[in-house]
């Protein structure tokens, strides 16, 4: 029965979820003597007596780490599935919308004007500001532009090219401000790994920022996936079967904003998984985006998570970014499906 | 006007009636022109391995040079700047040194900061682009590792001479880049007298060296950035008798969990003595610091930024800023 139910994919799902849960939060990469002790065997006993810095690091870095970054890999995979569904195009990222553009650019900002002054989160909060205002601004113009010429919808590729033009013009203001600006050590190296996606430096106040984003855009994109799959269908389609595409877009569009502000304001520019946790839930679960949501939410922790162990175990005591990883990671993918590609249409001839 | 002009000139190859063949083939000569362009004038990459092992090969010739040749110096990095300047100074040929780095002004990294304060002009400033440098007609630059070393691929082409400084991994080397300095500036002397004012301040602090168990302290870092074992940091306590706690190579990234398993017995920090409540209560709320038992007795050395980080002769003021630090709190190693 148990093993009957491991063939559906959401179970399988769930339970890589929970050993990847397990190895994040008690993997020991410190203890190379026994493999018991390096998988976290042990580690609770310690907890439970006297040893303060075993509890310290679980319950002060671990905790939040590990809920950080299963937080943020669900946004992003939520905010994916959202973007692909939106676009009509499984290569659709949520990058492609510009909401992130502008997150980094104002936490940039924040980093150097701001940020010395002490008040901390400032940088996140200005993180959600710059996504929410991008994604004002993407809104506005479409919105704007529809009805110049005098239609109720935006055009699919209105939107991806003011998205793009967005992206590209904030992803330039960032680097003409990191080029010129970037003359504090200390504060340059802690931008760079911001800026690399990292989660070395989460917090319990970086989790509830996340948590607070991912369940007010969870609220509103369960409903929007039953209009995504009929939206799915055409634009005239949709129209004909009594759906507001215009309302459906900016709807999308915040929930979008929203994921992505709060990964962006709580762990930086963290890659890949937007576009890489979809693609993944779609071959496992099919392409409706009810199930699309829940699969690609769960494929982005597990994403996540398996990419920040593997960052803070590998090279340890030192560590690498999750985010460089995850860039190494997504290239192999779209590798490898383009070889299965590649394998099945040799086969057909 | 731009596209004005580029369509009259599409117009003008239409009307010479250019073929979209000719132009293909046209197009196949241009790419093969950049191949051959490319192997006959390296790129970058190569041009940067070539540049290293010159730049390599003309700081061992120089030191070896006649002293006095340079009479227009221009210096590309903060520890020359400061060494060039001192030595020069006590020469009494000041206006030898004809530029110094763009760095030289910012009072957080650069000892000369007080002369650019009192006089803005007190020295010209040049980045290290090689138009700018050409422009102060130098007969020698002297640049550091970090450099670009297209930079100094094209003073060679140029015919003008260039020293690197590369290595900073110890008070020796620093020795070592006052003594070459002072041979190719014709300082020798005024070089020596730096050195042994060196040896002496560090000859003060040796009596710290001979206890049985060593005094561990290490670098605060805001970053995640630590310097490591082969750094001038960790010479710095060496020399002075103390041990830094993070064993690992050069800057090592070290992970929160990595850090929060350290304690040493006292914190350094780069800050100013004045600073000391206010980087204790940044400590206090650092979850990697916080319950170190160097936070909890308060036993934080503040050592101002541009001596902790300098690589000139100034670094023995950060050794006295360690041996006062350690003095100011007794020879307790437990709070």
């Amino acid at each position: 029965m148990v093993i009957k139910k491991l063939h559906d994919p959401q179970s399988l799902l769930f339970l890589c979820l929970i050993v990847s849960f397990y190895l994040s939060l008690f993997i020991s990469p410190s203890e190379t003597d026994s493999w018991l002790r390096f998988l976290g065997v042990g580690v609770l006993s310690e907890i439970s007596g006297e040893a303060d810095i075993s509890r310290r690091i679980l319950f002060d870095i671990r905790l939040p780490r590990t809920l950080l970054s299963a937080l943020s890999g669900a946004s992003l995979a939520v905010a994916g599935v959202l973007s692909q569904g939106i676009f009509r195009n499984p290569l659709a990222s949520p990058s492609l919308v510009g909401t992130q553009s502008g997150g980094v650019l104002f936490a940039v900002v924040g980093f150097h004007l701001l940020a010395p002054s002490g008040w901390p989160g400032i940088v996140p909060a200005l993180a959600i500001l710059g996504c929410l205002l991008s994604h004002l601004i993407i809104s506005g113009a479409l919105f704007r532009q529809s009805r110049k010429q005098g239609k109720a919808y935006m055009l699919a590729h209105d939107l991806v090219m003011m998205g793009l033009a967005i992206h590209i013009l904030l992803a330039g203001i960032t680097t003409l401000i990191l080029s010129v600006a970037l003359t504090d050590m200390d504060r340059s190296l802690v931008i760079f790994r911001w800026l690399f996606g990292s989660y070395t430096f989460a917090s319990w106040s970086d989790v509830a920022l996340i948590f607070s984003t991912f369940v007010l855009a969870g609220i509103m994109a369960v409903p929007l996936a039953y209009q995504l799959d009929v939206f799915s269908l055409s634009e005239n389609e949709a129209i004909s079967l009594s759906l507001n595409t215009h309302q459906l877009r900016q709807k999308v569009l915040f929930a979008i904003s929203l994921l992505v502000g709060g990964s962006v304001a709580a762990c930086g520019g963290i890659p890949f998984v937007g576009l890489m946790a979809p693609h993944a839930a779609r071959l496992m679960v099919g392409a409706a985006h009810r199930h699309l949501l829940m699969a690609s939410a769960l494929i982005g922790m597990i994403l996540t998570l398996a990419c920040d162990v593997l960052a803070r175990t590998v090279i340890y005591p030192e560590e690498l970014e999750a985010g460089v990883l995850l860039v190494t990671l997504g290239g192999l993918f779209f590798f490898s499906l383009l070889l299965k590609k590649r394998w099945h249409s040799d086969h057909q001839l | 006007m731009i596209a004005t002009i580029m369509w009259r000139m599409l117009a003008r190859l239409k009307s010479a009636s250019f073929s979209l063949k000719v132009m293909r083939g046209g197009w196949r000569f241009v790419r093969l022109a950049c191949v051959m362009t490319t192997a006959v004038f390296p790129p970058p990459m190569v041009a940067e391995s070539l540049a290293g092992q010159m730049a390599g090969q003309m700081a061992g010739q120089m030191a070896g040079q006649t002293a006095g040749q340079a009479h227009r110096i221009v210096s590309l990095s903060l520890a020359s700047d400061e060494i060039l300047h001192e030595l020069l100074k006590e020469k009494g040929e000041l206006s030898r040194l004809v530029a110094v780095s763009t760095m030289a002004d910012d009072p957080k990294y650069s000892f000369l900061s007080e002369h650019f304060k009192a006089n803005s002009s007190y020295l010209p400033q040049v980045p290290a682009r090689i138009e700018q440098v050409l422009r102060l007609s130098p007969d020698l630059v002297v640049a550091a590792g970090f450099n670009h070393p297209n930079l100094l691929f094209h003073l060679k082409k140029k015919g003008v001479r260039s020293l690197v400084l590369d290595s900073f991994s110890g008070l020796e080397d620093i020795k070592k880049h006052i003594a070459v300095l002072g041979q190719v500036t014709g300082a020798g002397t005024e070089a020596q007298r730096i050195i042994q004012r060196m040896d002496r301040e560090i000859a003060r602090r040796q009596h710290l060296r001979s206890r049985d168990s060593p005094i561990t302290m290490m670098l605060y870092s805001v970053s995640g950035y630590y310097m490591g074992s082969d750094t001038l940091f960790a010479d710095l306590l060496r020399q002075s008798g103390f041990t830094n706690m993070v064993k690992e190579k050069g800057w090592p990234k070290l992970s929160l969990e990595a850090v929060t398993k350290l304690d040493p017995d006292y914190l350094v920090a780069s800050c100013e003595q004045k600073e000391h409540t206010k980087m204790m209560a940044m400590l206090r709320l650092d979850r990697g610091h916080q319950h170190k038992k160097a936070v909890a007795a308060g036993r934080l050395i503040c050592i101002e930024n541009r001596a902790l980080y300098s690589t000139s002769f100034h670094v023995i003021k950060a050794l006295k800023a360690l041996k006062a630090g350690y003095t100011r709190y007794g020879d307790q190693k437990t709070p």
